[in-house]
């Protein structure tokens, strides 16, 4: 049985990653078809274009590691 | 080398009379990066050398012969005959050969095409099978991408829906035929021909059949005639059309000159170090040597190992000249990067392998090279990690499971990505006094120093210390960059939390390889299977994932904290695919004997 302390560590856990990453995917998926359209145009743009569509990434990183605080520092 | 090494601006002067001999010289010297000379007072443009229509004419018929019969130039070492030689044997060879090639090819385009209009006509008669022919009626045939409706008193008017095409039938008297193309004019209809169409579409479509299959066989035939008179001569072709754009660049590089009546001036750039070679190769020049400035080319030297990342480098962009060459670092970080995320012994074995059908395909050398020393790196990461298709085969682990060292990880992670970042400070304080500017340098990444002595502070629990450090960071970047200079502060705590991503990318490859040999488990007489494909799959994504995210991290976090791109790559007025000079330069004029 898990005890109710555990259980909001996992659905907070759970909310940090999953916003993050939905915030993030959205991001990244705007500043993709951009850059896959820059690309086809100049394909001497592609790492230019990589960096542009990675940028929103990091937000999911933040959620990532506040997921991983709380179940491995508090819910320890 | 962390700088590229240091260029002179050259200024070759010489006589237009010797021009050929000096500039044949200079591209067997392959030292100096040609740039436009100066147009100025009684110096004018110059022009190609006298001659090169007859190259340029020979070399696209040798290329179209190349083309027609899929002959590839590469890298051979090809003797650099003479001009007029290379071209009496260019022209013998065109006499020879091109005619018959120009004969077969033109013979299999219509054969082509005569193939496409016989697909075509099969199609619309199979889509269409009960379009026939009436007597004493006219029957047109009209497409449409977009829905029609077409409707005339005088005609029986069908329309056919197949495969997202509007097919429309209209059966008519013939009279009416012209009034009909004249009202559908501006329609998006499109006619089709149908004069083939007879009462028997089941008998057209095995004859249409029977005629492209023996057009088809005619194709191949022509594509092998081709092949059979090119085969035994091959090498030869290879080697007129290396020779001939050798010349071509040798006669064209002029048009970079600029000249008076009796002079030439030649601009570029080259190593300090060989202008004394240049004097001394080409005696009839005077050379006078200037600083290179800022847009100057940038001359890549790196070592044996590291020159296999410049790719990663020059993917960004090639460094601005006198700027931070990153290729030394990213040959040590990208495999790291690239080890740790993917970290499993069996998958960087598959990587290794897929390196002899790379072999094999011709990959270039450098993509090989990347592969190999990060599918090196993955394995002792996999070692460290204990991860042999994640748990499926067990190996005691040099450190410990990834899964058990998460929050180790986590800081490992953190603390090679503050390594990272000061590695980028310290590059970029070297370039402030590369260039002189060490204040300039030093107040840019001041802010990045200070913020992370603020988080020691905190984290000692010196407050006031840490309190001080966080108010002098802010007035830094209200310095540098105004008040919205303070968002920064968040900026480079992000670009630190990123390398965070190197724990997410070694959990999510280890956690798919977890869940596959779960399902395996589970999957009874269908194990082997759900072990191939489920790891083939995470091997593609991981490797995808782990590449993007180790130039990722280089692109976005490291170079942005110092990297200087925009930088125009060295490239020296030389031989191209290894040729090496047999005869001298002839010094009779070679336009001359065309």
């Amino acid at each position: 049985m898990v005890d109710i302390t555990s259980g909001l560590i996992a659905i907070g856990a759970g909310i940090a990653i999953g916003f993050a990453g939905l915030g993030s995917g959205i991001g990244q998926g705007i500043a993709s078809s951009a850059a896959a359209g820059a690309t086809a145009e100049n394909e001497k743009l592609l790492a230019k274009m990589l960096v542009f569509a990675a940028l929103p990434e990091t937000q999911a990183i933040y959620g990532f590691v506040i997921a991983i605080i709380l179940l491995f520092v508090f819910g320890a | 080398m962390i700088f590229p090494p240091p260029l002179v601006k050259v200024h070759i002067l010489g006589k237009n009379n010797a021009k050929k001999e000096i500039i044949q010289k200079l591209h067997t010297a392959g030292l100096v990066h040609i740039t436009p000379a100066p147009i100025e007072k009684q110096l004018r443009r110059d022009t190609s050398m006298p001659g090169v229509e007859v190259i340029s004419n020979a070399l696209l018929k040798l290329k179209y012969i190349a083309t027609q019969t899929n002959t590839k130039i590469d890298k051979e070492i090809h003797a650099l005959d003479e001009p007029h030689s290379a071209i009496r044997d260019a022209n013998t060879f065109i006499k020879k050969y091109f005619p018959e090639i120009e004969r077969l090819t033109k013979e299999r385009e219509t054969l082509e095409r005569k193939r496409k209009q016989l697909l075509s006509r099969i199609k619309v008669v199979q889509e269409i099978p009960h379009i026939q022919k009436k007597a004493q009626k006219t029957t047109v045939l009209y497409v449409s991408k977009k829905p029609i409706s077409v409707s005339m008193k005088k005609a029986k008017v069908e329309t056919i829906k197949k495969n997202n095409m509007y097919y429309v039938r209209v059966e008519l008297p013939p009279e009416y035929e012209e009034a009909l193309d004249n009202a559908i004019r501006d329609s998006p209809l499109r006619k089709i021909a149908i004069d083939y169409i007879t009462d028997n579409n089941t008998q057209t479509i095995k004859d249409f059949k029977t005629e492209e299959s023996n057009i088809q066989k005619q194709i191949i035939q022509t594509l092998q005639q081709q092949q059979d008179l090119i085969s035994p001569q091959r090498s030869k072709l290879k080697h007129l059309i290396t020779t001939l754009e050798n010349h071509y660049d040798i006669y064209t590089i002029t048009n970079s000159c600029s000249r008076t009546n009796n002079l030439f001036l030649l601009t570029g750039y080259c190593e300090e170090k060989d202008v004394q070679t240049l004097a001394q190769t080409i005696p009839d020049i005077t050379i006078t040597v200037e600083r290179a400035q800022e847009d100057a080319p940038t001359k890549l030297e790196n070592n044996a190992f590291t020159n296999k990342f410049q790719p990663i480098t020059e993917l960004f962009s090639t460094p601005k000249y006198n700027s931070v060459d990153p290729t030394f670092t990213v040959s040590l970080f990208f495999p790291l990067f690239f080890g740790i995320m993917l970290g499993d012994i069996g998958y960087a074995l598959l990587i290794l392998l897929t390196l002899i059908p790379l072999k094999i395909y011709g990959v270039a050398r450098e993509t090989r090279r990347i592969i190999l020393y990060s599918g090196l790196s993955a394995g002792l990461f996999g070692w460290v990690f204990g991860s042999f298709f994640g748990n499926l085969i067990p190996i005691k682990p040099l450190y410990m499971n990834s899964f058990d060292a998460t929050i180790s990880l986590l800081i490992i992670s953190l603390a090679i990505g503050l390594i990272h970042i000061n590695i980028a400070l310290v590059l970029q304080i070297l370039q402030g006094i590369r260039k002189k500017q060490v204040g300039a340098y030093v107040r840019k990444t001041l802010p990045i120093y200070t913020i992370q002595l603020m988080g020691g502070a905190y984290a000692l629990g010196e407050l006031a210390i840490g309190h001080f450090l966080l108010a002098a960071t802010i007035g830094i970047l209200i310095y540098n960059q105004g008040i919205f200079g303070i968002m920064n502060i968040t900026g480079y705590v992000g670009t630190w939390f990123s390398y965070a991503r190197i724990l997410a990318l070694s959990l999510a490859t280890a956690g798919v390889a977890l869940a596959v040999n779960t399902l395996a488990q589970k999957a009874g007489i269908f194990m082997a299977l759900v072990l191939i494909i489920g790891h083939l799959f995470n091997l593609i994504v991981s490797t995808i994932g782990c590449g993007i995210n180790a130039a990722r991290l280089h692109y976005v976090e490291f170079f942005t904290l110092f990297f200087e791109g925009g930088g125009e790559p060295f490239k020296p007025f030389k031989r191209k695919n290894y040729v090496e000079v047999k005869q001298l330069w002839s010094t009779s004029p070679a336009d001359s004997s065309q």
